[in-house]
């Protein structure tokens, strides 16, 4: 450090009995330094003092839900910049829609971010739970995990449905009208659970409160419960093995030279000759116990921070860069009178809506998706033996593939090859489908 | 090794239940855990060996525990632990060839502990050098009468003295017998008074003397008395003279006029006498000696030049290269010289050649030049030493003066034939590894049975040779006059480096440590050192520690003996331990049917006690062990 004002000022600030009291762990001079910063400060202890080298490889985990979060702390801040401008009340959503896209500053921008933020956090964590599945993370001992997981893309889902109504449009109206009368074809409790739901039997302003209460309140409690478990369990599991075996980019990954080393990686040569002691022999269950070696890893801080940070800073570019591309969908004032031609339910439920013009709607509407979230739940009871590669999991590994795939071409047919009467039109003719 | 073979090992008292049952099954490596970690299921000898510093002394001064005492600022505990094991803490502190430092696991981090310099720092405090003389002898205890059979020792060195040390200490009657005027041996003749001064040398030899054993000196034996005379005065008789003869290399042109042995040059020297050294120099070998030699010459050329004007200005016409060039067969990271007085030599003017080999002194009347070339082997295949020169490289550098360090060889003759004791390669006595010759009442020790070697281990040669002389002396009194020998003949090999032998029996937790706040990030200190225009002859180079720094460098060790421990019956395989382990040290891995092991890699523990802080049921401890022999 060049002695500059400035870092001499740092360095006297650094040396007051107040600075001390605020950080108190000792500077990061050294291995031990960077360690009992790590776990002795509230932020750097979100992370494990080390990790795997290997996950220092992009393709070890592609970041997947660590974006997911990062995607959920850019809805949390845009969506409460939105609720300073939003009345839930049906004579008042769709006028605010428009005074921010006109009055607010930066109102229009925020919103575009907001929407285009929450369709890409369903598609996230859906691909983060493909990568799981794909690495075999689920198995023992992070089965439940997994189920934690399956509750996260539950509220994720309830968090876009229920933000879809709140602008009050005819997109909004229609697509949960479609929506929520799934609800109604639930045996014995349908029409029950549709009016808990809606406040009613249609769709009018209890709905919308409810929605509004459900989106900004009610899941943001939920999901930060299942949120801080899952990552907690993630955090004392440690990572799954993975699949990555030759990580090439991050082998050297780490291994960094230069002044800051000596605070940055364990540097301590393994020669042929080390002595091992043996500290002493425990008894555990092996769901409690943490095996572990220390070969093979790097401090998380800084190593796997600096990847986050820039898996953080390239996600933002995103929904920014979308959010100045294109304006979130605004239609006409939610009219119960005018049914748009085609009604579309939002786009991750439209392949359940394709589905009920083929079959039953008991069997499309509630059975079909509720099996799949059983099974989704139950993958990691099902699949139990300890083997993680894909090649040796061909059963549940083409079984999974096969559901994704039914699912991607019935929601793909269902938001681009359906018009008016839900008749097959090609997309190229014309598109009936907002996000 | 498995932990079972361990276990049966035997097993010591401890404090703790941490040893685990000697049925349990070895750690078997399963899919997650595939590693070379087998842990060790510790004994006494365990924790003996893991204390570095301690196990690499020759004389097993227990550096762990006087550098621990200076880090608490008591340098004269310190010095009384220091000279517990060897009489020569004063010299040792400035001229100790340091295995401890070469063994100190500080290097692992940044650099070893720079345990000779604190050594010194603790005698600074105590020792002879003060010319006090009420500390000298605290460490032993009060001196019985010499009552015991009587010994004799010949040669006065660092081996003779230790001998004599011990040996009068257990009560025998011990004379020593000196060539010499004054007793010191190599120390005196071998090592310039720029490492060693005179006074401390005078000092520590004196105080081991004034435990009352006569020195008979400027007697040489084969000369003035003979070892007959001997053998017959003395119950035993201990040869220690060492190896004095610098040997000759057989290098074309090596009987030209300024051609010269390190050994030779340094004892004029050393002696006062006038010698002349001619620049340019060029000095060969690469351990001690021949860097002795180099700082002598480059001091001595520097000399002639002040003192001698009619040879300086005639120098001076000559000065292309006025430094000393030293070639080392070795390479520059093998050399056998502590990094202080490798830095000191080339602030002096002393060139390093590392791995380069001397392949004629070329001359007419008096040397001109050497022809020198790199090394492209040092060693045969059977790994002895036998350099192979690279073709096409040769280089000519000028040379007045060839001084040669490649060994050096002992003057036995006075040992007559009829005694049939033998003679090794270097003209040495053979001998086992404890000092036995052919001969029952008839031992060696130090250089003369070993060839030539550093200090410490003429020290703990001396000690082991003290050792068996009464081992054998209390096995022939009980026997009356039993030749007790004669049938075992004792294995007639040059002894290694091996330590004086204390054998660990058992251990216990002591106190807990305490660990210092920022001892990891302290750098070497960096002796003081006499500035460079102020270096005479004689005038020692290297200065004492401040205190202060001599406390701060203390600070810096990672404290080998203190030790993680674990309660087994408070853990919950959390491995949180091994998360925050700095250097990752811990492992907790698999050990049979839901029991897993907790292991510690003790080569990179650091001793900072994150893993103690960290553990949430306080099962992990930090705590000194200490070693019963």
């Amino acid at each position: 450090m060049s002695d500059t004002l400035w870092s001499r000022a740092l360095r006297r600030w650094q040396d007051t009995a107040l600075y001390r009291s605020i950080v108190r762990t000792p500077p990061v001079d050294s291995p031990r330094g960077r360690a009992q910063r790590s776990f002795g400060n509230v932020f750097p202890h979100l992370y494990p003092v080390r990790v795997p080298r290997r996950l220092l490889d992009f393709r070890s985990t592609f970041r997947l839900g660590y974006i997911a979060t990062v995607l959920f702390v850019v809805l949390l801040v845009t969506g409460t910049y939105l609720m300073f401008f939003y009345t839930p009340a049906v004579s008042m959503a769709y006028g605010d829609m428009e005074r921010l896209r006109t009055l607010v500053g930066f109102g229009q921008l925020i919103r575009n971010v907001h929407r285009w933020s929450g369709h890409l956090m369903v598609l996230v964590v859906v691909l983060h739970m493909a990568r799981v599945f794909w690495d075999g993370a689920y198995k023992a001992p992070r089965q439940f995990n997994w189920v934690v997981g399956v509750g996260l893309l539950i509220i994720t889902l309830a968090y876009s449905f229920t933000g879809y109504l709140l602008p009050w449009d005819q997109l909004a109206y229609w697509a949960v009208t479609v929506g929520s009368d799934l609800v109604h074809y639930v045996p014995v409790i349908g029409g029950w659970a549709r009016d808990v739901l809606l406040g009613g039997s249609t769709i009018g302003q209890s709905a919308l409160l409810r929605f509004y209460v459900m989106h900004v309140a009610v899941l943001t409690a939920f999901f930060g419960v299942l949120f801080s478990v899952h990552v907690w369990r993630v955090r004392k599991d440690g990572f799954a093995p993975g699949t990555l075996k030759d990580s090439r980019r991050g082998a050297s990954a780490g291994r960094s030279a230069g002044a800051d080393a000596r605070a940055s990686a364990p540097t301590i040569a393994r020669g042929a000759t080390r002595r091992i002691r043996l500290l002493g022999v425990v008894e555990a269950s092996p769901e409690t116990a943490h095996t572990r070696t220390p070969d093979d890893e790097v401090f998380a801080w800084p190593h796997l921070l600096v990847r986050h940070q820039v898996a953080a800073l390239a996600t933002l570019v995103v929904v920014i860069a979308m959010g100045i591309a294109f304006d979130a969908p605004l239609r006409d004032h939610a009219n119960a009178n005018l049914t748009p031609e085609p009604a579309k339910a939002p786009w991750y439920f439209v392949g359940i809506q394709e589905l009920l013009a083929h079959f039953d709607p008991v069997a499309a509407g509630v059975l079909a998706p509720t099996a799949l979230l059983v099974l989704l739940a139950a993958l990691p009871y099902v699949d139990r033996d300890d083997t993680y590669k894909p090649g040796d999991r061909k059963l549940v590994v083409s079984l999974v593939a096969l559901a994704g795939a039914t699912a991607l071409v019935l929601t793909v047919i269902g938001a681009f090859f359906r018009g008016p009467g839900w008749a097959f039109v090609l997309p190229w003719q014309h598109l009936y489908f907002e996000p | 090794m498995s932990p079972r073979s361990h276990a049966k090992r035997g097993r010591t008292e401890s404090s703790t239940e941490m040893l685990p049952d000697a049925s349990t099954p070895t750690p078997t490596p399963t899919a997650t855990a595939v590693t070379d970690r087998v842990p060790t299921t510790p004994d006494a000898r365990w924790f003996a060996e893991t204390v570095s510093c301690r196990a690499a002394c020759p004389v097993g001064t227990d550096a762990a525990a006087y550098v621990r005492a200076i880090s608490e600022r008591r340098f004269s505990d310190a010095y009384d632990i220091a000279r517990a094991h060897n009489p020569f803490p004063s010299i040792c502190g400035r001229v100790c060839s340091a295995p401890c430092e070469r063994a100190c696991r500080r290097g692992v981090i940044d650099a070893p502990v720079a345990i000779r310099a604190l050594k010194r720092s603790a005698s600074n405090h105590a020792g002879a050098e003060r010319h006090d003389r009420s500390r000298w002898h605290v460490a032993h205890g009060p001196v019985p009468r010499a009552t015991g059979p009587s010994i004799g020792i010949v040669g006065a060195g660092p081996a003779g003295l230790a001998a004599a040390y011990a040996l009068r200490l257990a009560g025998c009657a011990v004379t020593l017998y000196e060539a010499d005027a004054t007793a010191g041996g190599m120390l005196r003749a071998g090592i310039p008074a720029f490492r060693l001064p005179r006074d401390v040398l005078r000092a520590e030899v004196d105080a081991i003397l004034s435990l009352g054993i006569s020195l008979v000196s400027s007697c040489e034996i084969g000369r003035d008395r003979s070892l007959e005379e001997l053998l017959f005065l003395h119950a035993s008789v201990l040869i220690t003279v060492g190896c004095r003869r610098g040997r000759s290399a057989s290098v074309p042109g090596s009987d030209l006029p300024g051609v010269m042995r390190a050994v030779d040059v340094l004892r004029a020297i050393n002696g006062d006498a006038t010698t002349v050294v001619r620049t340019p120099v060029v000095v060969v070998g690469g351990g001690s000696v021949a860097f002795d030699a180099a700082r002598v010459a480059r001091r001595s050329a520097h000399w002639d030049d002040v003192h001698t004007a009619l040879d300086a200005a005639r120098l001076a016409a000559r000065r292309t290269t006025s430094s000393v060039q030293l070639i080392a067969p070795e390479a520059a990271p093998r050399l056998a010289v502590p990094r202080e007085e490798l830095r000191e030599a080339d602030v002096e003017g002393v060139r390093v050649r590392a791995g380069m080999g001397i392949r004629a002194i070329n001359g007419t009347t008096h040397v001109e030049s050497v022809t020198l070339a790199p090394i492209a082997r040092l060693r045969d295949d059977d790994g002895r030493f036998r350099p192979q020169f690279a073709e096409g490289r040769d280089e000519v550098v000028p040379a007045s003066t060839v001084i040669f360090a490649i060994g050096q060889e002992s003057d036995t003759d006075f040992v007559a034939p009829d005694l049939d004791v033998g003679r090794t390669a270097w003209g040495g006595i053979p001998c086992d590894r404890d000092g036995r010759t052919r001969h029952a009442r008839l031992y060696a020790a130090g250089d003369v049975a070993t060839g030539p070697r550093d200090v410490i281990l003429a020290v703990a040669a001396g000690q082991r040779a003290a050792r068996t002389i009464l081992q054998d002396l209390s096995v022939r009194s009980a026997r009356t006059v039993a030749p007790a020998r004669q049938s075992a003949e004792p294995a007639m090999e040059p002894s290694s480096a091996e330590s004086v032998g204390t054998t660990p029996r058992s251990w216990q937790v002591g106190v807990p440590h305490r660990v210092w706040t920022g001892y990891d990030v302290i750098a070497r200190r960096v002796l003081p050192v006499l500035p460079l225009a102020e270096r005479q002859m004689h005038d020692e180079v290297e200065r004492v520690l401040r205190d202060d720094d001599a406390v701060a460098e203390a600070t810096r060790c990672l404290h080998c003996d203190a030790h993680v421990m674990l309660d087994a019956a408070r853990c919950v395989a959390c491995a949180l331990c091994v998360d925050v382990c700095p250097y990752g040290c811990l492992a907790l891995l698999p050990h049979g049917a839901d029991t897993f092991a907790l292991s510690l890699d003790e080569t990179a523990c650091i001793r900072c006690g994150l893993c103690i802080d960290r553990c949430p049921p306080g099962a992990l401890s930090l705590e000194r062990v200490v070693v019963h022999e």
